[in-house]
């Protein structure tokens, strides 16, 4: 259609002396507003009454986009990398904002069935492709830092539901002074859907794609290039899971993922059970949900830091640290996380900015080890690890809690078998990212000259260049 | 037909705003979740 000719890719190459740092808000813009699938507990209870269902029945809702977000990610990666940011960031709006719309509507007709389409669904589509397509384009604009760029843009998702948990609670106040109902969290869906088009299209209409051959300023490739676990080779998405880097890799990123939900989905019944004292817990209700809160800030905070810490020390020290360390923080918790409410608390804030920064340093690692060709194809395909560990983290955790007793009555010895499983978890994924190695030239894509691949490029004109193994 | 060159000093205003746009949501939400997070250390 040509009125939405302005999202072709060729529409958004940058001119000559576009700032890149414009990129990194559009794609905040991009992640701040998804990042709000993490907030769903405010108006969770209200849904459960509503439909007059199960908590189970309602978290399905959130499971489904979860997933959804993996699969759309993988299947959608290497269509994203060909039409380029713009018009993947437009279909991400698109189906994420209609998403709650049709939630809406599903609320405010009572049919449950229309919230998983709509929230579910459709909105884990625009959750999937939302979350990857800026991201190869900030590894493009900084390549002299692509921990920093990506820590940016991911740091985003976490700080989505730093601003949706506090945004939605005064709304749904406003929309409903006596107490939240359906009728107000149908009205909170419209509202969200309606800004949060608004603040995605800032970052449609921002976001560039850098001119072919195109570098920073001082930056020299050859400095890359002399680096051992960096290629400046290009690897397609294809060709990427065939590779035991990329399923090492993957490895990786699920062990950190369920280790990090082991923690962030019990938080709060969990520091009120690590100091019970005769049935009743030292930490108030308030409290505990302030710990939450707090998680939050670390996890957020930590996709930025960590990320960009990986610039210096290298993507696979840096794994290392979250997994190795983690390691270490898991046990020292279970075992004397219970003497001091201090201790614990600054135990599970590392471990979560450990978390975050797994999340936020994978697309670079993705990119020293196959190069910027379709680095967001593959990124979305190692995000099926994410989807898998958001289904077996709370399923491990929980089937080894109910064997103790119910969370909220519990003490920190119930927690020990539950946290030394989450060691042993962290400790695969310790073992899986010691044994990544550069990629085997043959999965290469041939130089410039020889026969092309099948797949478009990201950057059709890039340069391919063939590395030594 | 290839886009005009941007003058570098011209960007800085469209800069301020758009980080300014995703700026200010962020850090309210990172004030409210200090605030909650207080109880915690206050009791």
């Amino acid at each position: 259609m040509a009125v939405l000719s302005f999202l072709d890719r060729e529409r958004t190459v940058a001119p000559p002396g576009y700032s890149r740092w414009l990129i990194p808000p559009a794609a905040l813009a991009i992640h701040l507003c998804i990042g709000q699938a993490y907030a769903t507990s405010v108006y969770k209870t209200v849904l459960v009454e509503h439909f007059d269902t199960s908590l189970t029945a309602i978290g399905v809702i959130f499971s489904i986009a979860i997933v959804v977000l993996g699969l759309s990610a993988a299947v959608m990666g290497t269509w994203v990398d060909r039409v380029g940011p713009r018009k993947a960031m437009f279909t991400a709006a698109c189906c994420w904002c209609s998403g709650f719309l049709v939630g809406a509507l599903g609320i405010a007709t009572g049919q449950l069935w229309l919230v998983y389409l709509g929230y579910g669904a459709l909105g884990g589509i625009g959750l999937g492709i939302g979350y990857i397509s800026p991201v190869s384009t900030l590894i493009k604009w900084f390549p002299d830092r692509p921990g920093l760029a990506t820590g940016m843009a991911i740091m985003g998702f976490g700080g989505g539901a730093l601003v949706a948990s506090p945004l939605s609670r005064d709304l749904l106040s406003l929309y409903a002074p006596d107490g939240a109902d359906g009728a107000a969290v149908a009205k909170l869906f419209l509202t969200l859907g309606i800004v949060y088009f608004a603040v995605m299209m800032l970052g449609v209409f921002t976001v560039r794609v850098p001119a072919p051959g195109w570098i920073p300023e001082g930056f020299d490739p050859s400095q890359v290039a002399a680096k051992p676990m960096v290629t400046t080779a290009q690897v397609s998405a294809n060709n990427a899971i065939r590779t035991p880097q990329f399923w090492l890799l993957w490895t990786v990123l699920f062990c950190n993922v369920t280790a990090g939900i082991g923690i962030l989905e019990q938080a709060s019944p969990m520091i009120q059970d690590f100091f019970r004292e005769d049935g009743d817990s030292t930490v108030t209700a308030a409290a505990a949900a302030g710990f939450v809160g707090l998680l939050s800030v670390f996890n957020m905070a930590g996709r930025f830091v960590w990320s960009s810490t990986s610039d210096y020390i290298g993507r696979k020290p840096v794994y290392v640290v979250y997994l190795g360390v983690g390691v270490g923080l898991y046990t020292l918790l279970a075992l004397v996380g219970g003497t001091s409410t201090a201790l614990f608390v600054l135990l599970a804030a590392v471990i979560i900015s450990f978390y975050g920064g797994g999340f936020a340093t994978v697309p670079a690692y993705l990119r020293d080890l196959f190069g910027t060709f379709q680095v967001g194809a593959i990124h979305g395909r190692l995000l099926t690890a994410w989807s898998t560990a958001g289904v077996a983290g709370p399923l491990i955790v929980n089937s080894i809690l109910d064997a103790r007793g119910t969370p909220g009555e519990l003490v920190a010895a119930d927690y020990r078998p539950a946290l030394f499983t989450m060691v042993g978890v962290l400790a695969i994924g310790f073992v899986a990212n010691l044994l990544v190695r550069p990629v085997a030239a043959r999965h290469h894509e041939k130089p410039a000259g020889q026969p092309t691949p099948k797949e478009p490029a990201a950057e059709e004109t890039e340069p391919q260049q063939v590395a030594p193994d | 037909m290839p886009e005009r060159p941007v003058a570098p000093g011209g960007q800085a205003p469209r800069i301020a705003l758009s980080w300014l746009i995703v700026g200010v949501p962020l850090i309210y939400g990172v004030v409210q979740a200090i605030r909650s997070s207080l109880p915690l250390f206050t009791g």
